[in-house]
């Protein structure tokens, strides 16, 4: 995707001013209310929901991370729904929303439990498959010869890859 | 794509299926794109970049194109994505759109519903493309954290961090020793969060350091847009409530110490390269060792290179230091030693420090006989840069000049130097990749050894030598000599060439050489004064500086001499308690004489001009090296110059660089056409800023009012203005930082290729300009604007007072015989040094005419008066801010002064015959007034202005101790009038037009001097005609009394021409012209007789030469009268002093 980041860059340097403004509310208004988080209980708790509290650690590959959520709906996640329970976390790599504004692709998709062992496991190719839901690689081997065989030669790939 | 837009229209209305042949989702942008928004109240975007997303649907569907699938696959229903067959690809996405599949939904918010295009089915099949871009992007993130984790576990550090969480259960100090490259710096404190700790500080040397290393640590918490990893460093902080890791300079984390005792904030101390050996980190070791035991929570981790460990393990012997050893991660690299011929003849002659022989000039031709080596050897097929390592920049210059002369033929090789004096942009180039099939080489000075790290070098040329400061405490001057290298050194320098690959290492020394090089560098306690370190250890109250735990203490004697010039310098009083004075001081993040300056010209009228004159002297010479040997750069200089000294010239510059700012023109350009650093600049206002908070903070100065009102429409242009500038800045601090670029031929050194970067970059794109336009609003620059300028002569001198009130006793004489000699035979002499060169890029070096007395300026001398000396009223000294040795003894930046008048104002003692005709300043500097009374006049009116000064500031200082938060507004205004009063005073004090011979005084000068002996007419001194309140006492040590804090009268021995002068006196009489009384009194009775015959008439307190008629006689002329209005009575012919004065008794009177 080097073309997309090049491409990326380029618009950047060209935004104009009016696209800069717009930001720029947005950034004054999160500075404003991190500024008045001392003391009000409810703002406090507007921060705390910006702290990752819940601890995942993959049963595979031990990564481990915190992160904000676990569920199918996680109130950051604007004009989409998971198909499964997961661990989700913030989007690191973006400047934080303002409450009532919703952004897009604020999320990132740590891991879930796998669905035959319950194992958790994260999203990495080494660790798990994901197919209508999530299997842990050893489930997968073993659940899978049941499925398609489109299914079966994209586990075998993934497999092969890792090794 | 015109002629597939043509052919999708017409096919699309007929038939449903969609094949990509003939149609693509990208022409139709506007009939879908509703559908990357969410179905609700907000009906915002749920892609982050469209852009980004067409680009993808664009690529999809050319990949399907390619790979004969044209024909989009019927989607799939939302209800039967948990079902395992049929297989279908979306069952591969664990996402779902809100937005629902009825053609209701899909069609909501679509403003180009054209029913041919938006057919039900492309609308679903959109809808999972949309789903694939999000997966794609998820799995995107999702690998960017995992291969963060993959690199961090890589680390050599990170097999140790069960280890160091074991440890740190078990002890308190705990030593982290490991080669650059281990990830100790940016895993450490994050492991530490790890186990719990939430208050961590993490000190650094270098500011750079802290700034980049607490981005990199946050990136890795993932917390780039949060506050759990703050930086503080002396121009910035960031950080705040929430942040758990601080990095912070060693130096300011030793200010912390010294405000909040004890450092209650925070549970981990962690203390970054202390191999380094810099005097705040070494001075940080001993109060941490200290900080143990008075807080007995606090955990200490060192970090180190590899370098001496066990002396740091034995340090923390006591407190149960553990040592953990990570090994570094290098790559093999080979040691060539290739001794030059003429050197290996010479062989063994040095020992590391001694100096180097054949200092001359250095040989480039053994580094340009390894590059054609490396060309010999190597084909430039395979990548590899090249380090040389040599001593300075001239070593630098001569060996980048023979290395391009080489390029010149071998044209794959980018020569590039590199060292601090260079223009930061200059040094960034050092970063970038050099072309395939190219090599850069960096000749750098050790700058590259451990400060920065260029990726990609394979080869390593070391000179084996280094310039060291060091510091001569004997002629309190600094020393910049080249020494051998220690070992240490030599291989860190070679480490360099093993970073990415295997490598090689040219040692240009001999193995024997290498052998007897010292084990390690000196650490810097032993090379700079140390005045600041121990002021402020003193000021955090240490009991006793003599006793500090020092890892390695300084000899005895330099602490001595130390606390010997604090106790000068008034920072330490006789029992080496700390005075109000000192305690300022150490708040004060500058040397001492800088500091003093800022103090003492607290009580001058116009501060915010000492603050940017302080500021200007604190920051490193903008005014590079090109700055003097470019001519165009000279010649542009001219306009700039001032003959008062080359701190006036730099003062200019800046005061013109401002007001290009104020007219929002390019100072970049104009900056580069100078010769200058811009970049130093910008911390010149910084630093004057910080200053100004300081001050403020401790009360020594009043806040402004927060500036003149706004006007409306002023105040919306500023909003708006100050908008922009946030934006640009986020945008900057959002954006990657500086990507490496790929370096092109002309890039190299001496080439030309720089020039149009200064055009095309607008004022705006300059972050530092924006930062500084954000701090410096219309009222803030025009208040800098103003406080640079100093064209009147008037503002001119006192500066230079206040220059020399922080400066004194760095004062220079010429030397006697420097009227008939040429500009490089010009030679100064310190109290401590004599033959001392002015340095060759000063504006006196190049002048030094302005030195000189003209003809015009040498009087005739009394016939009594037989000494050699030239008679003038226009003697001068030099003041200069530093003594730096490297060819030659240099003085730097030095100011000219009436050196009478200065010297008189700044001694710390001064000594005087009975007839104050002969004054010796310092017992060093000699100075005869021959005309009668002259002298004792001009030291009258020193003393009385010195006590005055010194009173204003002990004011200020002791309110400031006692915590004196308002000072009652009638005080507050007579201290305003006295302090106008001083200020007149001084000035006419200066220019006092009095005629007297200097000399500087031998050592067998000194043998005879004193008399020793008590004053023979000691009776008569019932009154101090000097200082009225200032109690007189024998001086047992030199003779003559004390008649004020730093002056003793009459211990000087009469000589031949003080005898006549007498003799000649007594001859005639002498009418007072007070009572007109005609007597034959000597010098001191004169003056006593004053004193005593004055002091009734209040309104006239006159003691020097102006000859004003009699008060109170109503026959002169009252053209200028004053009215009194607390007395009520019309004065006639006051000067303006007198009047302040008369106006200062009567307030004194009705109170």
């Amino acid at each position: 995707m080097d073309g997309t980041e090049a491409f990326k860059e380029s618009l950047d340097n060209n935004e104009d001013v009016q696209l800069n403004v717009k930001n720029e509310e947005e950034e004054i208004a999160v500075l404003e209310a991190e500024a008045n988080c001392l003391n009000s209980e409810k703002q406090e708790a507007k921060f705390n929901e910006r702290v990752p509290n819940i601890d995942f650690q993959c049963g595979i590959c031990d990564m481990t991370e915190s992160v904000h959520y676990y569920g199918k709906r996680p109130p950051f996640l604007y004009g989409l729904q998971l198909l499964e329970d997961s661990f989700v976390m913030r989007d690191p790599f973006q400047p934080p929303p303002l409450r009532w504004k919703p952004k897009s692709e604020y999320f990132v998709v740590i891991g879930a439990k796998c669905s035959v062992c319950q194992k958790i496991v994260c999203k990495g190719t080494e660790c798990s498959f994901y197919y209508t839901c999530t299997y842990c690689l050893n489930c997968a081997k073993n659940c899978l010869d049941v499925a398609p065989t489109e299914v079966q030669a994209k586990l075998r790939k993934q497999l092969e890859q890792d090794k | 794509m015109s002629k597939s837009s043509k052919r999708s229209k017409k096919s699309s209305s007929r038939d449903e299926e969609t094949n990509l042949i003939n149609f693509s989702f990208c022409d139709h942008k506007s009939s879908f794109r509703h559908l990357l928004q969410g179905d609700d109240k907000h009906s915002a975007s749920i892609v982050e970049d469209e852009v980004d997303f067409w680009k993808f649907v664009n690529k999809y569907e050319s990949m399907l194109r390619s790979a004969g699938q044209p024909i989009l696959v019927n989607p799939l229903r939302d209800s039967k994505v948990k079902e395992g067959e049929p297989f279908h690809k979306r069952k591969y996405i664990g996402l779902q759109l809100e937005r629902g599949s009825d053609y209701e939904q899909l069609k909501r918010g679509c403003h180009n519903s054209d029913e041919r295009v938006l057919t039900k089915l492309k609308a679903r099949q959109f809808r999972e493309i949309i789903l694939t871009y999000m997966d794609f992007k998820q799995k995107e993130k999702f690998a960017k954290i995992k291969k963060l984790r993959k690199s961090q576990k890589n680390l050599p550090i990170a097999a140790f961090k069960q280890k160091i969480q074991e440890e740190l259960k078990q002890t308190r100090v705990l030593i982290i020793a490991g080669d650059t490259g281990c990830g100790k710096s940016t895993q450490v404190p994050q492991y530490l969060y790890e186990f719990g700790y939430r208050s961590i500080a993490c000190t650094q040397p270098r500011r750079l350091a802290c700034v980049s290393l607490s981005k990199r640590v946050a990136h890795e918490m993932l917390d780039d847009y949060g506050s759990k990893v703050g930086f503080q460093i002396r121009f910035e902080k960031n950080k705040t409530k929430n942040t758990n890791i601080l990095f912070i300079t060693e130096g300011l984390l030793l200010r912390q110490l010294a405000v909040e005792t004890n450092l209650e904030q925070y549970d981990v101390l962690i203390l970054d390269e202390i191999h380094e050996r810099n005097l705040f980190g070494d001075f940080l070791l001993g109060v941490t060792k200290c900080l143990l035991h008075a807080k007995p929570d606090l955990k200490l981790i060192l970090m180190s290179a590899t370098i001496n460990v066990e002396l740091f393990h034995n340090y923390f012997r006591n407190e149960g230091a553990a040592l953990i050893e990570v090994p570094g991660r290098l790559y093999p690299i080979k040691t060539m030693f290739m001794p030059p011929p003429s050197l290996e003849l010479k062989g063994g002659a040095g020992g590391s420090k001694s100096v180097a022989k054949n200092s001359n000039r250095l040989d480039p031709a053994p580094y340009i006989q390894v590059l054609s080596l490396i060309d010999q050897k190597y084909p430039t097929t395979e990548r590899g840069d090249v380090l040389i390592f040599v001593s300075g920049v001239n070593e630098i210059t001569t060996v980048c000049d023979a290395a391009k002369e080489y390029a010149e033929k071998n044209s794959h090789w980018i020569i590039l130097p590199l060292h601090s004096g260079l223009a930061l942009a200059d040094q960034d180039k050092v970063f970038d990749y050099a072309p395939d099939g190219m090599r850069k080489c960096i000749v750098s000075t050790n700058i590259a050894e451990t400060s920065l790290t260029v990726d990609g070098v394979r080869f390593v040329i070391d000179s084996g030598k280094v310039k060291e400061m060091s510091y001569d405490a004997s002629c309190k001057g600094q020393r910049l000599k080249e020494f051998w290298v220690s070992k240490s050194s030599a291989e860190q320098r070679k480490g360099r060439a093993g970073r990415t690959g295997p490598g090689t290492c040219f040692r240009l020394f001999s193995e024997k050489q290498f052998a007897s090089f010292e084990a390690y560098p000196t650490p810097e306690i032993f090379r700079v004064p140390l005045e600041t370190i121990l002021l402020q250890m003193i000021a955090m109250g240490l009991p006793n500086v003599r006793s500090f735990p020092f890892i390695e203490s300084p000899e005895e004697e330099c602490i001595e001499q130390a606390i010997w010039s604090l106790k000068q310098h008034n920072a330490l009083a006789v029992d080496e308690k700390i005075t109000p004075l000192g305690k300022s001081l150490s708040n004060l993040p500058v040397e001492i004489t800088i500091g003093k300056m800022l103090l003492m010209g607290c009580v001058f009228p116009d501060v915010e001009k000492i603050l940017t004159l302080a500021a200007t002297m604190s920051v490193q010479n903008p005014f590079t090296n090109r700055a003097y040997t470019d001519r165009k750069c000279e010649q542009e200089r001219e306009a700039l110059q001032s003959d008062q000294g080359d701190i006036f010239t730099l003062l200019r510059a800046y005061h013109e660089w401002l007001q290009m700012k104020w007219h929002n023109e390019n100072t970049r350009k104009w900056c580069h056409k100078l010769g200058i650093e811009e970049q130093r600049f910008y911390e010149i206002s910084k630093l004057r800023n910080q200053f100004q908070n300081i001050l403020e903070n401790c009360n020594m100065t009043c806040k402004n009012a927060d500036g003149t009102q706004l006007s409306s429409a002023e105040r919306a242009r500023r909003h708006g203005e100050v908008r922009q500038l946030k934006a640009i800045k986020r945008k900057q601090k959002y954006q990657e930082p500086r990507k490496r670029k790929i370096l092109k031929h002309n890039h190299g050194y001496g080439g030309d290729g720089g020039e149009d970067e200064f055009d095309d970059a607008t004022a705006g794109d300059d972050i530092r300009n924006v930062d500084f336009r954000l701090q410096h609003d219309t009222a803030k620059l025009e208040i800098l604007l103003h406080s640079s300028k100093a064209d009147k002569q008037r503002d001119v001198l006192l500066l230079k007072l206040i220059i020399v009130s922080g400066f004194y006793p760095q004062i220079a004489i010429a030397d006697e015989f420097n009227y008939c000699k040429s500009g490089s035979q010009q030679f100064f002499h310190t109290f401590l040094k004599p033959f001392i060169s002015i340095h060759p890029n000063s504006y006196f070096a190049k002048y030094f005419d302005v030195l000189k007395l003209n003809d015009s300026d040498i009087l005739d001398k009394p016939s009594y008066y037989t000494p050699k000396q030239v008679l003038s009223t226009r003697h001068q000294v030099l003041c200069y801010q530093n003594l730096l040795e490297t060819a030659k003894p240099y003085l730097m930046n030095s100011i000219r002064m009436p050196a009478a008048q200065a010297l008189l104002l700044f001694s710390y003692s001064v000594d005087t015959n009975a007839s104050v005709s002969r004054v010796v300043c310092d017992s060093w500097l000699c100075l005869d007034f021959p005309v009668p009374e002259t002298g004792c006049e001009l030291l009258s009116r020193a003393i009385k202005l010195r006590r005055l000064w010194s009173k204003l500031l002990s004011q200020k200082l002791t309110d400031l101790d006692k915590n004196v938060e308002s000072q009652s507004v009638k005080r507050e205004k007579r201290d305003k009038d006295e302090e106008a009063e001083l200020w007149e005073s001084l000035i006419d004090f200066m220019s006092a037009n009095v005629s007297y011979t200097i000399k500087r005084l031998l050592p067998a000068d000194l043998k005879s001097l004193y008399t020793h002996e008590r004053l023979s007419n000691f009776e008569k001194f019932d009154i101090n005609p000097f200082a009225s309140d200032y109690e007189i006492t024998h001086n047992e040590q030199k003779g003559g009394i004390n008649v004020a804090e730093n002056v003793v009268y009459g211990c000087l021995q009469e000589v031949q021409w003080t005898l006549s002068m007498e003799a000649e006196m007594r001859q005639h009489t002498w009418m007072c012209k007070t009572c007109e009384m005609e007597i034959a009194l000597d010098t001191v009775e004169k003056l006593l007789h004053k004193r005593s015959c004055i002091a009734p008439n209040i309104s006239s307190s006159k003691t020097h030469e102006t000859s004003s008629p009699t008060p109170g006689s109503s026959g002169a002329d009252n053209g200028n009268a004053y009215y009194c209005e607390s007395c009520q009575k019309n004065l006639h012919n006051l000067s303006k002093i007198d009047i302040l004065k008369h106006k200062k008794y009567c307030n004194k009177t009705a109170d």
